[in-house]
């Protein structure tokens, strides 16, 4: 197997593009049947430009689902350390906008610190998700294990 | 509540949506009916499938056997599914109009195909921000062993 990179190779500010994805409204329908999360939010046209939400306001179209957000993300980290370079053992977001059907979602991973704990060696990674319009519409801080 | 089964899903949330908990009626700490829910190879790569996910580690048994996990696994997002797989028809979650804000997951272990997981799920604080109603979810996931597999919070808005 391969190892890529060391703990002691690995520098602050190194960052990688992840995932480039277009969302498609069947794309929000598979993950809706993938992940059995039918909430209306991700299929109902009228229910989402009728409705008031909070702050008075409705949504242009379906939304894709936050947690398929979450995958695109967590899909970054593991084809970054998978299967040898290290572990991805935490994700935390913020989705900040909503994503739509014909949206461009690109994912961007940057390494924002290092630290050595008593029994592993860890990376911490800011993980950042711009659409088309350069908008962030989701953040998150990662932890990797770095094994070697 | 009955055993999981993917073809007998009930998809319409809307269906006994005045059953559920409103935000009012949230009880935090207080944990939630669930089921446990045993996660097939065809499960796995049909939910890798629909991110877009072709890692030989969910479905190269050959390839995924010869790496240091030893067998096949599932992504570590996985846990989207069982938030919804374990729980009930009856679960806040299921509300239409929830919004997902935000979520943050350890991952203790991957999920194989063949495992068992149960849920821990509750809602562990709600808070009133910015006129807005929200709830704290709370959840740990643990395989047949009872080892936790993943344990983390969400927190959503809710439409009432």
């Amino acid at each position: 197997m391969t190892v890529d990179f060391t703990y002691d190779d690995l520098e602050v500010g190194y960052g990688f593009d992840g995932p480039e994805v277009v969302i498609t409204r069947e794309m929000i329908a598979e993950f809706a049947a993938a992940s059995f999360d039918h909430n209306p939010l991700h299929w109902d046209d009228k229910y989402m430009t009728e409705t008031e939400f909070a702050g008075g306001k409705s949504f242009d179209d379906v939304i894709a689902h936050g947690l398929m957000t979450y995958a695109f993300m967590t899909r970054a980290m593991t084809d970054w350390l998978w299967p040898d370079n290290g572990e991805h053992r935490r994700l935390e977001t913020r989705f900040r906008q909503p994503i739509y059907p014909g949206d461009t979602i690109r994912i961007r991973v940057e390494v924002a610190s290092k630290r050595e704990t008593r029994a592993a060696k860890w990376a911490v990674c800011q993980v950042t998700v711009t659409n088309q319009n350069g908008d962030m519409v989701a953040t998150g801080d990662a932890l990797a294990e770095i094994l070697n | 509540m009955s055993e999981f089964n993917p073809d007998d899903f009930e998809t319409d949330f809307w269906k006994e949506a005045e059953v559920r908990a409103g935000w009012d009626d949230l009880e935090p700490g207080v944990v939630l009916r669930s089921r446990p829910v045993t996660i097939t190879k065809e499960i796995i790569q049909r939910y890798a499938r629909s991110i877009g996910d072709e890692n030989p580690l969910y479905f190269d048994e050959a390839f995924a056997k010869s790496t240091r996990f030893g067998g096949l696994i599932a992504p570590p997002s996985i846990h989207a599914l069982f938030l919804f797989a374990c729980t009930g028809h009856d679960h806040f979650m299921r509300t239409p109009g929830t919004i997902n804000m935000g979520q943050n997951w350890w991952l203790h272990r991957p999920v194989r195909p063949g495992d068992t997981i149960a849920l821990e799920a509750r809602c562990l604080d709600k808070l009133i921000r910015k006129g807005n109603t929200f709830a704290i979810h709370d959840n740990v996931f643990r395989n047949q062993a009872g080892e936790v597999v993943c344990s983390g919070r969400g927190w959503t808005m809710r439409p009432y």
